[in-house]
């Protein structure tokens, strides 16, 4: 007994743990840059602070005024309904296209890897050259008007950021086409980490090519699946540059993310504590997608 | 016998089957029209404005250099001061965060009592939270004290700051993986604490290290709003090529010089390191 317990304690004094001086410069950077402002935005979406300066004169606790005052902002509304929308088509686009790209990938052979690298290469590159290669093709003196001018066509010439829905048509294609890839290869290596002898049996059953996908590929895949449909909603409902780029919000202020909005708020207007306001809601939503979708995503896991 | 045997394993080798011929070219056409923007901005680099305007798709048949010598010479954007803060700014940050990151986990992952879980529940918030809610605060503070031209140690403290939860989440999932033999083993021949996690625990966490450098790094070489908005007077190549190109250009020929000067680092180095770039920025994001 006595012999078992030194020799338990002489184990644990085998190594030597860590003191708290490791964590200490990552804590002292982390708390000091990130987690101070942010107690300082959610402090302030309490208040009518102007996020210039602290002038304790003016400042006024306003409760949960910042908060009410959002359900009437006619402007904050035209934002969610624009970053819903987008949300929910890129959102759509990129994982059922990606998916569907990814299973004929998959069986593409040697140029598998190839046809991959195109498709990623527009995730590496900054959502400000992609927005302005885009720009630059659909721009009214762009490359696609001038390719309509030049092959006599001037009757269909395009003019993206005339109204509000072709405005916001072009961001989807801009954003589909940046992050396409990047779901893409998520599902890619997903679907190669199916058993192969899952579909070998199916295949003894004499079930098709569909029921296959459906009934193994589909249930196997769930982890990445809700991977990829949280992280595209996360990424679309900040949506920011590529709006930022093309159309500046307009026409008018038809355009507007609801990031647009809250940068507006907090850099143009200086309203900052109704800006921190916007933001902690954003938080409190993209938090909730979160939880609910990984609820779900637990009960159609399998287990093999 | 053997023929029908052989039909058979292919058969059943269900998932390596091959498209159909019209599923394969499908694929080459979409792989085609995805590439059309990025073979825009190749053959129109070559060009005038003047001639994109009147061929805007066809191949170059006087290769014009004027719109690239006109970026890289530009006197009023000087596009290698410009790399060379985008530069510091990304390796500053990546290897710091690695670093703070790193040693964060270790305290973590390795030591089991109530402040390390506490620990990291706390830097499991930052992975959560926006970030738009820091920079009005973050802006405040910076002129608070003074730092709001601060410069690249600031935009490199600030970067480590909002990539050091990722990282710390990274690293301790691996650190927990690594069995305790050797820091064992280590203590025996009289390593300290110190010795121990430099000389043996940090340099087997390689994989997670180019794991989060690269997402990191990535992340921090393509950032605007950063820089935009608390970079003072800095421009990195984000924020420069938006101001040189300004938001009402139509001077084609020059946007798409910059935008080929300002990718050009970045896609070099993904070309040559696909596999890492691709599993570092796919699993990173997945196990964020």
């Amino acid at each position: 007994m006595r012999s078992a317990r030194m020799k338990k304690k002489g184990r644990r004094r085998g190594y030597l743990n860590p003191s708290f001086a490791f964590a200490m410069p990552g804590t002292l950077v982390y708390s000091l840059l990130l987690m101070l402002p942010i107690l300082f935005a959610f402090a302030s979406s309490f208040t009518n602070w102007n996020g210039l300066t602290i002038n304790l004169e003016n400042l006024r606790f306003i409760g949960i005024d910042n908060y009410s005052r959002m359900m009437e902002d006619t402007a904050l509304k035209t934002a969610v309904g624009v970053t819903l929308f987008i949300t929910v088509v890129v959102v759509l686009a990129v994982n059922i296209l990606g998916l569907g790209l990814a299973v004929i990938l998959k069986n593409s052979g040697r140029m598998t890897n190839i046809i991959r690298t195109v498709f990623f290469l527009p995730y590496i590159l900054s959502s400000i050259a992609v927005s302005f290669i885009w720009m630059a093709i659909i721009s009214y003196t762009g490359i696609i008007n001038s390719f309509l001018i030049s092959i006599g066509l001037d009757d269909f010439i395009i003019n993206f950021s005339a109204t509000k829905w072709s405005s916001i048509f072009w961001i989807c294609v801009v954003e589909i086409w940046r992050s396409i890839g990047f779901y893409m290869t998520i599902y890619l290596a997903a679907l190669q980490g199916v058993p192969q002898e899952l579909y070998e049996a199916c295949v003894m059953d004499g079930s098709g090519k569909w029921s296959r996908f459906i009934h193994i590929t589909l249930p196997m895949i769930v982890p990445q699946i809700t991977v990829a449909f949280l992280l595209s909603v996360i990424n679309e409902l900040r949506i920011y540059d590529v709006i930022f780029v093309l159309t500046g919000g307009g026409p008018g202020t038809s355009t507007q993310s609801i990031t647009y909005n809250i940068l507006t708020q907090s850099f143009v207007n200086w309203r900052s504590g109704y800006a921190s306001a916007m933001a902690v809601a954003l938080c409190v939503v993209i938090t909730i997608i979160a939880a609910v979708s990984m609820k779900i995503s637990k009960k159609l896991e399998v287990d093999v | 016998m053997n023929k029908v045997k052989r039909h058979r394993t292919k058969h059943n080798f269900a998932g390596a089957e091959k498209n159909s011929l019209i599923v394969q070219l499908l694929l080459i056409l979409v792989v085609i029209i995805v590439s059309i923007p990025i073979y825009i901005v190749i053959i129109n680099l070559f060009k005038t404005t003047d001639v994109i305007r009147t061929s805007p798709l066809s191949f170059p048949t006087v290769f014009s250099l004027d719109s690239l010598i006109y970026v890289i010479t530009d006197p009023y954007k000087n596009i290698w001061e410009l790399y060379l803060n985008s530069a510091l700014v990304t390796f500053g940050g990546t290897i710091l965060s690695v670093l703070l990151s790193s040693m964060v986990a270790y305290f973590i992952a390795r030591s089991n009592n109530r402040l390390s879980n506490f620990m990291r529940t706390y830097f499991m918030l930052g992975l959560m939270i926006p970030y738009i809610l820091v920079y009005v605060p973050l802006a405040l503070l910076l002129r608070f004290v003074g730092l709001m031209n601060g410069g690249i140690p600031v935009l490199i403290f600030i970067y480590t700051s909002n990539t050091i939860s990722f990282g710390v989440f990274i690293f301790t999932g691996f650190i927990r993986s690594l069995p305790r033999d050797m820091e064992e083993s280590a203590s025996l021949d009289g390593a300290n604490i110190y010795q121990t996690f430099w000389r043996i625990i940090f340099p087997l966490l390689k994989p997670a290290t180019a794991t989060v450098a690269i997402f990191v790094g990535v992340a921090m070489w393509n950032d605007f709003l950063t820089p935009m908005l608390l970079g003072g007077n800095i421009q990195t190549i984000t924020t420069g090529i938006y101001n040189a190109i300004g938001a009402h250009a139509t001077d084609w020929a020059r946007v798409f010089a910059y935008v080929f000067m300002a990718s050009l680092p970045l896609v070099i180095a993904f070309l040559t390191l696909q596999k890492q770039f691709i599993s570092g920025l796919t699993s990173g994001s997945i196990k964020g």
